[in-house]
């Protein structure tokens, strides 16, 4: 009895540590962001980041959206905890069990650039607004 | 009378769960393939994907992966049933970078033939 018992007891470790989540990379770029659509200068490699986002987590973006997408949410959560970083470079997203892992580095924008752009290439930019909406005669 | 405790409970728990639905990328602004992210100029829409045909079940394949569907989308590449029995992955010179990029599954299932996709869309630059 007691011989079985034991058994089991090293089925469940040998299950416990065989189902232990290991990380896959999936996906890598130059850089990722969720707050600029380009940056301008030089960008340039920070402090090292290391951040996951896993199914069942409060999203960083919040909002009141139920689909929640996991690599935005982990490169958001990447930028918030590099003190608002523009961008992660060398950015490796990995799998691990229902969580999205990213590897990178945070961006430090140059001093002479680093001007970033909020808007994208094309979107037609909006007319002034005339105050008052009286025409001057 | 247990059972009358446990369906609303059930209810509950279902419609609790399935309030949130998880992709892969929703809406991520810039994802650049180049460490030059300036303001270029943009090329429209780009879309790509990365699929696995399906004969009778059996897959002609792997998985459709997420990453290989981004860079196909990067060089504006459909896959092809090609690519699903093994081919590697080609294409022409990239885009710098896609701002607005989104990754959705897709395809379809037939019984005699399938096809299982991640589409990628987003805003192209160079």
């Amino acid at each position: 009895m007691r011989v079985s018992l034991n058994v089991c007891a090293l089925f469940l470790v040998a299950v416990f540590l065989g189902g232990c989540c290991t990380e896959q990379v999936f996906f890598q770029a130059s850089a990722v962001s969720m707050t600029k659509n380009s940056i301008e200068g030089v960008l340039k490699e920070g402090k090292p980041v290391n951040t996951q986002f896993c199914q069942g987590d409060t999203p960083v973006s919040g909002g009141d959206s139920h689909e929640v997408g996991l690599m935005d949410e982990v490169i958001l959560k990447a930028q918030k905890s590099a003190g608002n970083a523009p961008a992660i470079m060398n950015a490796r997203f990995y799998t691990s069990c229902s969580c999205v892992v990213l590897k990178g580095n945070a961006a430090l924008a140059s001093a002479g650039g680093g001007k970033a752009d909020d808007d994208s290439g094309d979107a037609p930019k909006k007319k002034p607004r005339n105050k008052g909406g009286k025409k001057k005669g | 009378m247990r059972g009358l405790w446990v369906t609303p409970l059930l209810f509950v728990f279902a419609f609790t769960t399935s309030c949130t639905s998880y992709r892969w990328a929703k809406e991520i602004k810039m994802v650049a393939f180049s460490d030059d992210v300036h303001k270029g100029k943009s090329i429209g829409e780009i879309e790509g994907d990365d699929c696995i045909y399906m004969v009778l079940g059996y897959r002609l394949g792997g998985r459709p992966q997420v990453g290989r569907a981004i860079r196909n989308a990067s060089k504006q590449k459909k896959s092809s049933i090609g690519d699903s029995m093994g081919g590697g992955e080609s294409g022409g010179e990239g885009v710098r970078y896609i701002n607005n990029l989104s990754v959705k599954p897709d395809g379809f299932n037939a019984v005699v033939f399938g096809k299982d996709c991640f589409a990628v869309t987003g805003l192209g630059f160079k």
